[in-house]
């Protein structure tokens, strides 16, 4: 397991050489990726030439901005001009961007280091990877069970060791869980604080992006890296630097644990969280009972905001412009229809019909305005929650990682969401890091949530057990590049 | 539930074909998609109010920016014509009527 500091520390004192790493990473990216399709697209050229303007600027004695050479994986729903971004669908299967998303300039900018293009669950709607078009990445923890959704694909990659740090984005849960079924940390900013300029929509008021890592302390820096406001991104507002903040110290800090959050959790999964919790307390930190009532009410409402207005989004998809487009048709609205029917999976067509549903006229105001105004009062409940609090403490997932083809229907999978999704409905951040494990060996995540722009509470948080576990939790697998 | 007719109704709203779909599995999966989304309907939603606005998130000016090149913004499409997109040829060999 390699970190941000370990990378630096290797250019710096000239132990290796950036392309040196860009090609180990690049092998190893390429060798893991035939069992288990983290990456949708390989980058190696984009990885070399990445590495090699870093090499000239060590050698030119220049300072190094914090990633400078880190090799990464961004997830395949991030523009990157010249090099196809396919959300995951057929789609977009040969869709070749010509604009930079706002995050791949700030990395590029830091001189970072892609080696591909993380895979995903298409136009990022699943919770299991098994969705994307290009086939499910698996976990490296056990390649029988999913990696996750919908940032699977990024979360593999880390996880595996093939890249040091991921990109994803997170809708209703797609950096978190996924995090927590590999066993590496991933945190969900505040809405707002990246900007999404580049990234394809899916649901724009809960879509935000973030990193995946194998250590707290990557997750500051990336966060630090990619935080900024941006003209293009008109809810973008930026955010204090986390880093320097950090200090691993939660004492006199009140744990918020919403009874709401545990019922029904699996002994094993309740045991971890109980773990985390008492460390928390062991640290100075005060466990605070707290309730979440509207808990109950976050998956409808969540399905059908995010289903209302992914089905706005995805209008655009018509063959014309881009994308995958019908072969033969009769008229011009066939043409659509047969081209939108042959390009997105079921999924996708699923959650487009309930969109169109609840946006139609007679169900407008039973369904959409009435999850609007349940999203108020989920805000209102969380604002009164992290007043009462410095932040909720939660499992992330309610499961661990699922096998293969476990064939839940569309609802069961839904259900599994429960505790990440009230987090985008009032789009606030949380973290999710490894806490424990499962009878099976499979890594347990803990959510920490906090108050808009809480970054620095919640990670400081998250710090503080690490430190005081010793990072136990993150037990990667045996693959990858070891330096 | 929701019915054939309606779910019909509805993929043509949304531009989808159901053409070779299984529409008994169809109707039955988004029907019990609805049924779960059912639930909002017992929220008790006293008052709360949707003209509240977040203060964070301040409405911004529109700013106008130069466009990208008519060429650049045509690069991904299948088919142009004089500056234009254009659907594919037709089945029957014509050209579609996409501009």
């Amino acid at each position: 397991m390699t970190t941000i500091a370990g990378i630096r520390k290797l250019l710096t004192t000239k132990q290796a050489s950036c392309v040196e790493l860009a090609r180990q990473y690049s092998d190893a990216a390429a060798r893991e990726n035939a069992l288990l399709k983290a990456y949708i697209t390989l980058t190696p050229d984009e990885a070399l030439y990445a590495a090699a303007e870093v090499d000239a600027k060590i050698a030119r004695g220049e300072t190094l901005p914090p990633l400078a050479g880190v090799p990464f994986v961004l997830k395949d729903n991030i523009s990157t001009a010249g090099l196809r971004t396919t959300c995951g669908s057929k789609m977009l299967e040969s869709y070749v961007p010509f604009y930079d998303a706002a995050v791949w300039e700030s990395l590029k900018a830091q001189g970072c280091v892609i080696v591909g293009k993380g895979n995903m669950d298409e136009f990022a709607m699943g919770s299991t990877n098994e969705t994307s078009y290009f086939g499910g990445a698996r976990n490296p923890q056990n390649t029988e069970r999913v990696a996750g959704g919908s940032s699977g694909g990024v979360a593999a990659a880390v996880a595996s060791g093939t890249a040091v740090f991921g990109i994803g984005s997170d809708t209703g849960g797609s950096i978190r869980q996924p995090a927590s079924f590999c066993g590496i940390v991933g945190l969900k900013p505040t809405y707002g604080a990246v900007s999404r300029h580049g990234l394809i929509a899916y649901a724009s008021s809960l879509d935000q992006i973030g990193p995946l890592t194998t250590s707290v302390e990557d997750a500051a820096a990336v966060f630090d890296a990619i935080s900024a406001r941006d003209a293009r991104d008109m809810t973008s507002h930026g955010s204090e630097p986390v880093s320097p903040k950090l200090t691993g110290d939660v004492r006199g800090l009140k744990v918020g644990i919403a009874r709401e959050f545990y019922e029904s959790l699996p002994d094993d999964i309740a045991s971890a969280l109980d773990f985390t919790a008492k460390t928390l307390e062991k640290l100075g930190a005060t466990l605070v009972p707290v309730e979440f009532p509207m808990l109950k009410h976050a998956l409808p409402t969540y399905y059908i905001l995010a289903c209302a207005e992914a089905s706005s989004n995805l209008g655009r998809y018509d063959g014309l412009r881009y994308g995958h487009r019908a072969e033969s048709f009769g008229s011009l609205d066939e043409f659509i229809k047969k081209t939108r029917s042959e390009g997105f999976g079921a999924e996708v067509q699923r959650r487009i019909l309930l969109g169109t549903y609840v946006l139609s006229a007679g169900y407008y105001d039973a369904y959409y305005n009435k999850a609007q105004l349940l999203r108020r009062a989920i805000v209102n409940d969380f604002t009164r929650l992290l007043g009462e609090v410095d932040f909720l403490l939660t499992p992330t997932a309610p499961i661990t990682a699922l096998k293969f083809g476990a064939n839940l229907t569309p609802v069961e999978t839904y259900q599994t969401d429960i505790c990440t999704v009230p987090i985008n409905i009032a789009g606030v951040p949380a973290v999710s890091i490894p806490c424990g494990f499962d009878r099976d060996g499979l890594p347990v995540g803990a959510q920490l949530i906090g108050a808009k722009f809480g970054e620095a509470t919640i990670l400081n948080a998250a710090l503080a057990f690490e430190r005081e576990t010793a990072g136990s939790f993150i037990r990667l697998p045996d693959m990858g590049v070891k330096l | 539930m929701i019915s054939y007719d309606e779910l019909k109704k509805i993929a043509a709203l949304g531009k989808l074909s159901l053409d070779g779909v299984d529409l008994d599995a169809l109707v039955r999966d988004v029907g019990g998609i609805i049924e779960f989304a059912d639930a909002v309907a017992g929220a008790d939603l006293t008052g709360l109010d949707l003209t509240e606005r977040d203060e964070l998130y301040p409405l911004r000016e529109d700013v106008v920016v130069p466009s990208l090149a008519n060429a650049v913004i045509l690069s991904n499409a299948g088919a142009s014509r004089d500056g234009f997109f254009v659907a594919k040829d037709r089945s029957d060999g014509s050209r579609g009527d996409g501009k």
